[in-house]
């Protein structure tokens, strides 16, 4: 017995609660970390470096008759004393001693020990857990008050074992408050919690847990984890750090959850869904998965370097988020401690080999991309495809109908007389455009004009003239008194070769300007019917913003662009009316006038409201507000959004590449495979094996590590820790899961679920495993101080987005719509002065988007939101498993100073007071029952009484003070007397919304 | 000695850490070990089994002696060019204007100069000797070069990444994988802070010239170190560090309130509630309130007297500029970081190298040479490692009027911090296109291990816990320049 204690206390943690186990070593729990952690980096699975032919990791190897220089084999099976590794490790000469001193690594005794016996019994190995076949292990029999389902019964049969009692169940404001946080990221509402506590145990528990899995918050909940490991961002990370339209793929995955998608589903239609057959949309949507890899456009920058980059990316994400191992090891050599080679690596790659991508997204002479020609860093990154967003397409309609109403206010008396008069003019003007007579024409850089007619206006250069030049043209007014929008048509021409251009040029670009009397008349809406789409921040640019551009295929073809006014002027028969062109390569133009307005080019000339309002000089009401929901409208596409999609096209080639490095091509061409030592794709034919074989791989019953990898994720989204601890390692280095049996249930009544998500969460949340207290025992914490035998729940930290959230919701602010694009919280000024190409700046969203859930943050990868930063969010540059939870002084910084938490402050206390009928009391407990879910203790109520108190004082003499403490973040709240009480609540409100309790769940 | 906590109350507070504590001392404690026994680097470093997600193995890292204690790396980003800096090459300068000889450039990456026609381009301005030493400087850099004797100048330095972002990368983490530790981090993770008022790795920027190529946040991220080892970048506009100002509308005794409740309110749970993270929130409170009187303090250049402005060539203090920083940066040695890192952009001189070497260089070149100048005078510099240099060279090769990015050698200096002054270190070939592969050539990963020799760090001991791998700064490579120090 003295031995077994010994061998125990080497594992560290465990050391007396293990040893209630009685039995052998067992290999995978007790020897593989010894041998994988001193011996496997040099006689371990990496075939190119091995120490003295030595392999360790295998039996066969391990036994086998001595080779080389050793007296024995490296394993006797059952005599420790004529095995060589025992010698090694026993040795008192250095010089013979294992591992070598310059490896660092010590054996002690006490493994030592373990590995003695280990032998004695026969050196068994076992294949290692995780790669083993899931096979759904028998529940132990148990009974009794904390069996709920199969999570308790393995977990009671441990604890008993070890003669561990299981923690109490949680106070059920606590467990309410917990499963809200845990499946919606958000805190109950009061009046659900007073329901809750006033309900029947059993069943109002059910019922609230039936409740939060069918919220639309759940699926923003669970999304949170999934886009760590996705690698999710707004932007593409290298150098510009530009960004790309990628939101409709964040609103899929939250859809996936909300409805409860097949997880297996969810990973093929990702990996794979352009290769399904009739792909839907969705299905597209979801494969911007293979695309959230950074990218550049940086000028200099190798495409075969950057592709390279891509794929080892590819790689490590795949390995990561689903088969839970370190496959990056294996990219310049096999992997040390796992039977991964550095063929599997490249084998992986190549199922990416089809995804449409380019290694450098631009035209440069370095990297030339002809496909690319013309393209600048405000680009897109294709390939993308334009799809419905539900979230745009309710944004437009509301705006619409707003339009609608605010037109319904136009009085309708001088509209019919306008309407009279137009229609006498469409009656000589059927088009509503008036050609203008040219009077004048100056040319800035003296390139001779001629007129054909009155009207057209033919321009030539005698040499080949570089950049710009400016034509200032003179017109006559026509018949109408008003003008409201112009015209200008570019025609081909025979003396330009029957094109718009002129001097052999095939392509023009164009500003127009009004001037009436001189001056700048300004322009509202613009739009032309060819034009080379413009980009800012990869959108696309409206109303001409950025000139008139032409392509190359349409130089033979008539081009024509309108302008609306951005107010009708009216037109006497002395104004002198000019239209100054800036432009390059125009051959030949036409300028038309009109008294109506027109927003676009294929608009006929309406006698609506909208136009009267836009057109009769005299009417001044709503037009600037009609203008700029028009502008909105139109912003929003017609509820239509961008995304980036997998593509597939003709396969790159991929080979090993040597230690990883790109430029050498001595490698083996390779074509997709999976590691070789796992389940193998059937392919009797011998076809090449594409991305959605590797998807339905990595979802078939026989994959081991799929299910594992996913379970156990959501298990640490529910306890704090993974069943196995390590989450982005299943493997040998990665650690022993306390509870493998467990894992193993839980991943084969997953997978015959059916791969149902919210059955696995119901499982975990309505077992009384989850259900015990947090609170723990010194005890308990000294032996168990990572609760891997889970005789408790632990506490955790709020994730960064729902930190934000919780906030939010609390004080009542939080815009709680679903899904659509990234919002921008409000963010210190300059933090992103060192980033270029473009040179960026950052404007914080207005309105009810400044509030909304801290999963739709704009993700800028080389400078993510400070906020999300300090707690921990992870740039997502690379795919993550597992955040990091640290307690800093950033964080106290950020909640006690950041304007998002002082605004939430002063509508926490605003709400709380007017909740809490005006009364301090009452406004105190209508704050902790929302932050906290709990009354406020007397001790606790006395301080912030007192701080109250304190600061009603302050605020009082201070008043200068109150209008900056109400202005925080875009709100401007005058409570008016009450000002003094309520800057003093808002600080009892900061105080709450501070505590470690309102950002912990417990 | 305790060289091995972190004096400062972060390290009182890492959840991951205490509870490595914990299980430690359970563990010593069962099996009868005993404490003084053990290196102390254990209770910190862990002992490294599976079942832990995070060890660090610092067991013997710390042996050596410890000649500098803090670091102020002067990042010249976007990559100066050594040939217009501090490495002479008369033979380039006879070959101007004529093709490059092949046999230097075959087979080797380019970067926008691929598959362009190659000219050697002569240094764009002479050079002079200065000082005892007689170290060739450029005349771009007279300031610099007037302070020879204190520079241990480094002219065979090279990388492995030829585009900025990477590139930057490879020289603060030693690695292209996104989620790897800055060279900051390193060291604040191994030493800790010695201010705890101040965080102990800050970072700052300042741009002159040509468009300055982005730097991003991940060249001081902690990686897959704890978050509370990054760099905090400071900011000249708004406030110094993010959030530290109070909100408007509360006053300094109305914030010192607040604190003090959120901590009493912390106390009355911690008292319920058995959570190690409770009494760390409440340190952290403690130390936020600090950090909002002590950076303003910091940042609050008005006691500077002017001959000292006037040293730096500071013309508005504060206002974001290289000599602002750097005075700034001499403030923050004084008063304990450990590791501070100004970014100055604009080095990226594709074109018109001799117009944007003037301006990058006119930016930098005083206050570079103030800075060490009055570390000395304060006694300081002894223990303060000034290092100065980019990402990566320029090719001796032109482009256009000016020179692409370059990988196979380029120069840097170090001053202080137990370096020799008044010596060079490494040198390349006649061309100043190869450093010479012999015991000088210095990689990435040399440097790394140098710096962190300095720190009395071993490079090779020096390791934290990742998904199941033993990490180091250095990878497995990298070999001290034992050569320059003092």
């Amino acid at each position: 017995m003295k031995f077994r204690i010994l061998a125990i206390t080497s594992l560290g943690i465990f050391c007396s609660l293990s040893a209630g186990r009685a039995g052998e070593i067992s290999y995978n729990r007790d020897v593989r970390p010894i041998l994988s952690n001193h011996c496997f980096a040099c006689h371990g699975p990496d075939e190119n470096d091995r120490e003295a032919g030595v392999r360790l990791d295998v039996f066969e190897a391990a036994t086998a008759p001595p080779s080389g220089g050793l007296d024995s084999a490296p394993i006797v099976p059952g005599k420790p004393d004529a095995s060589e590794m025992i010698a090694r490790i026993e040795a008192s000469d250095p010089a013979d001693r294992m591992p070598p001193s310059e490896f660092l690594h010590r054996i002690d005794r006490e493994e030592a020990a373990i590995l003695r016996k280990w032998i004695e019994e026969g050196a068994k190995y076992e294949e290692h857990w995780s790669y083993l076949p899931v096979k759904r292990p028998k529940a132990p029999r148990a009974t009794g008050f904390f069996i709920r389902n199969e999570i308790d019964a393995f977990v009671w049969d441990r604890l008993r074992e070890e003669g561990i009692e299981p923690s109490k169940p949680a106070g059920r404001r606590r467990l309410a408050r917990r499963l809200a946080l845990d499946l919606t990221g958000l805190p109950l509402e009061p009046n659900r919690l007073e329901w809750f506590l006033a309900g029947n145990g059993e069943s109002s528990f059910d019922a609230l847990v039936d409740d939060l899995l069918a919220s639309p918050h759940f699926g923003e909940r669970m999304a949170v984890p999934w886009l760590d490991v996705v690698r999710f961002a707004d932007t593409v990370g290298y150098h510009g750090d530009q960004p790309m339209n990628v939101f409709p793929y964040r609103d899929y995955v939250i859809n996936a959850f909300n409805a409860n998608k097949p997880f297996n589903q969810f990973v093929i239609e990702q990996v794979a869904g352009d290769l399904l057959e009739n792909p839907t949309t969705e299905q597209l949507v979801a494969t911007g998965f293979n695309r959230l890899n950074m990218v550049t456009r940086e000028g200099g920058a190798q495409p075969k370097e950057y592709i390279a980059k891509y794929n080892a990316d590819r790689v490590r994400t795949i390995g990561t988020a689903f088969l839970g191992s370190t496959l990056a090891c294996a990219e310049c050599h096999d992997h040390k401690f796992d039977p991964f080679s550095i063929r599997d690596f490249y084998r992986m790659a190549a199922f990416f080999a089809d995804v449409k991508q380019w290694g450098v997204y631009s035209n440069y002479r370095s990297a030339p991309n002809p496909e690319l020609e013309g393209w600048t860093n405000e680009h897109p990154f294709p390939p993308e495809i334009r799809v419905d967003s539900p979230f745009l397409k309710g944004r437009s309609a509301k705006l619409e109908s707003e339009l609608g109403e605010l037109l319904l206010k136009v009085d309708g008396k001088p509209m019919s007389a306008w309407r009279g008069e137009m229609e006498r003019f469409l009656a000589g003007s059927p088009t509503g455009w008036e050609v203008a007579g040219i009077t004048e024409v100056k040319s800035s850089k003296g390139s001779p004009t001629r007129l054909e007619g009155k009207e057209v206006l033919v321009i030539r250069d005698k040499v080949k003239m570089k950049g710009e030049e400016k034509h200032a043209i003179v017109l006559e007014s026509g018949e109408s008194s008003t003008l409201a929008a112009f015209r200008i048509e570019l025609l081909p021409h025979y003396e330009h070769g029957g094109k718009v251009t002129r001097n052999g040029l095939e392509e023009f670009s164009l500003r127009a300007e009004l001037k009436r009397n001189g001056e700048v008349v300004p322009v509202v809406f613009a739009d032309a019917d060819r034009a080379r789409q413009q980009y800012a921040l990869g959108s696309e640019v409206r109303n001409l913003k950025k000139g008139w551009k032409s392509r190359k295929a349409d130089a033979r073809l008539r081009h024509e662009a309108v302008f609306q006014l951005r107010d009708p002027i009216p037109l006497e028969a002395n104004d002198r009316l000019e239209i100054q062109i800036s432009s390059s390569g125009v051959g030949c133009l036409r300028v038309s006038l009109s008294p109506i307005a027109r927003h676009s080019f294929d608009e006929s000339p309406e006698l609506d409201a909208l136009n009267f309002v836009s057109s009769a000089v005299e009417v001044k009401e709503f037009r600037s507000e009609a203008h700029r929901l028009r502008e909105a409208i139109d912003g929003l596409g017609g509820g239509k959004a961008w995304t980036l999609v997998t593509m597939a096209a003709e396969p790159r080639e991929i080979r090993v590449l040597p230690r990883g490095n790109w430029q050498d091509d001595s490698g083996e061409l390779l074509s997709p495979g999976v590691p070789e030592f796992l389940p193998p794709i059937a392919n009797e034919s011998g076809r090449r094996l594409t991305r959605l074989d590797l998807a339905h791989w990595l979802v078939s019953r026989e994959n081991p590590l799929t299910a594992r990898t996913f379970v156990n994720r959501v298990w640490q989204q529910f306890f704090g820790r993974g069943l196995a601890p390590v989450l982005d390692d299943l493997g040998s280095q990665g650690g022993w899961p306390e509870h493998g049996e467990l894992l193993d249930w839980l991943t084969a009544e997953f997978m015959e679920s059916d791969w149902d998500v919210k059955h696995l969460v119901r499982t975990i949340v309505t077992s009384s495993t989850y259900r015990q207290s947090s609170q723990g025992s010194p005890e308990l914490i000294d032996r168990d101080p990572y609760n891997s035998l889970l005789a408790r729940q632990t506490p955790r930290r709020l994730d960064a987005e729902f930190v934000r959230d919780h906030a939010l919701a609390v004080s009542g602010l939080l815009n709680r719509s679903l899904g659509g694009p990234s919002a921008f919280p409000y963010q210190p000024p300059g933090y992103y002065t060192p980033l270029n190409f473009p040179v960026r700046s950052y404007e914080a969203s207005v309105g009810e988007d400044q509030y909304r859930r801290g999963i739709y943050t704009h993700w800028q990868r080389t400078f993510f939101h400070p906020m999300m930063a300090n707690f921990d969010a992870p740039s997502r540059d690379e795919c993550t498993a597992e955040r990091v939870t640290s307690n800093t002084p950033q964080q106290a910084l950020t909640l006690l100073n950041d304007p998002t938490f002082v605004e939430a402050a002063a509508h926490f206390a605003l709400r709380a007071w007017n909740e809490g009928a005006q009364t301090f009391d009452g406004a105190l407990d209508a704050m902790f029952r929302r932050a906290l879910g709990r009354p406020s203790t007397q001790r606790e109520w006395n301080r912030l009484f007192a701080l109250y108190e304190s600061r009603r004082g302050h605020y009082t003499k201070n008043d200068d003070e109150l209008v900056a403490l109400f202005s925080a973040g875009q709100s401007r709240i005058d409570p008016g007397e009450q000002s003094p009480r309520l800057a003093a609540l808002t600080q009892v409100a900061r105080v709450v919304l501070n505590l470690h309790e309102s950002i912990t769940r417990y | 000695m305790n060289l091995y906590l972190p004096r400062t109350p972060y390290n009182a507070v890492d959840v991951e850490e205490r509870r490595r504590h914990l299980t430690r001392r359970a563990f010593l404690e069962r099996s009868g070990a005993n404490l003084g026994g053990i290196a102390l680097a254990g209770l910190v470093a862990g002992e490294g089994s599976a079942n832990q997600r995070t060890s660090g193995r610092l067991t013997d890292g710390l042996s050596l002696p410890q000649r500098a204690k803090r670091v102020i790396h002067l990042c010249m980003a976007g990559g100066p060019s050594h040939l217009e800096t501090f490495d002479h090459k008369p033979k380039l300068a006879e070959i101007d204007g004529q093709p490059f000889p092949e046999s230097f450039t075959r087979g080797q990456q380019l970067a926008q100069l691929q598959g362009a026609e190659l000219k050697a381009r002569g240094p764009v301005k002479a050079f002079q000797r200065h000082g005892q030493s007689g170290q060739l400087v450029s005349e771009y850099l007279p300031h610099i070069g007037a302070i020879a004797d204190d520079l241990c100048v480094i002219r065979s330095m090279h990388t492995e990444q030829i585009n900025h972002d990477p590139a930057h990368a490879f020289m603060n983490t030693g690695s292209t994988i996104k989620g790897r530790p800055s060279m900051g981090s390193w060291l604040l993770y191994g030493l800790g802070a010695e201010s705890e008022e101040l965080p102990g790795f800050v970072v700052m920027h300042s741009h002159a010239g040509r468009a300055g190529q982005p730097v991003s946040a991940r060249q001081w991220s902690s990686g897959f170190l704890p978050s509370k080892y990054q760099g905090i970048q400071f900011q000249s506009q708004g406030d110094a560090v993010h959030y530290v100002g109070n909100p408007g509308g509360v006053c300094q005794s109305t914030q010192r309130q607040v604190i003090e409740e959120v901590k009493a309110l912390n106390g009355m749970l911690s008292e319920r509630q058995l959570d190690p993270e409770i009494d760390a929130r409440i340190a952290q409170y403690e130390m936020a309130f600090r950090m909002q009187s002590s950076v303003p303090e910091l940042t609050d250049l008005q006691d500077e007297p002017q001959h000292v402005l006037d040293l730096y060539g500071v013309e508005t203090p504060g206002d974001g500029s290289f000599a602002s920083n750097c005075l700034l940066a001499r403030r923050m040695a004084e008063r304990g970081v450990r590791f501070i890192q100004l970014y100055h952009r604009g080095w990226d001189h594709h074109n018109e190298i001799d117009r944007y070497m003037g301006v990058s260089a006119g930016a930098v070149d005083r206050a570079s040479a103030a800075l060490v100048q009055d570390l000395k005078q304060r006694g300081m510099l002894d223990d303060t490692l000034v290092i100065w240099g980019g990402e990566f060279g320029r090719t001796p090769m032109g482009q256009g009027s000016g020179r692409d990015h370059h990988i196979n050698a380029f120069s840097i200096w170090m001053a202080g911090g137990g370096v020799k002054g008044g010596m060079s270190w490494g040198q390349t070939d006649e061309l100043g296109y190869k450093f010479i592969d012999n015991d000088e050539k210095m990689h990435v990963h040399d440097l790394h291990a140098t710096l962190l020799h300095l720190f009395g760090i071993d490079h090779e001991k020096f390791t934290h816990r990742f998904q199941g791998r033993d990490f180091r700064l250095t990878d497995v490579h990298g070999h001290v320049a034992k050569g320059i120090m003092a």
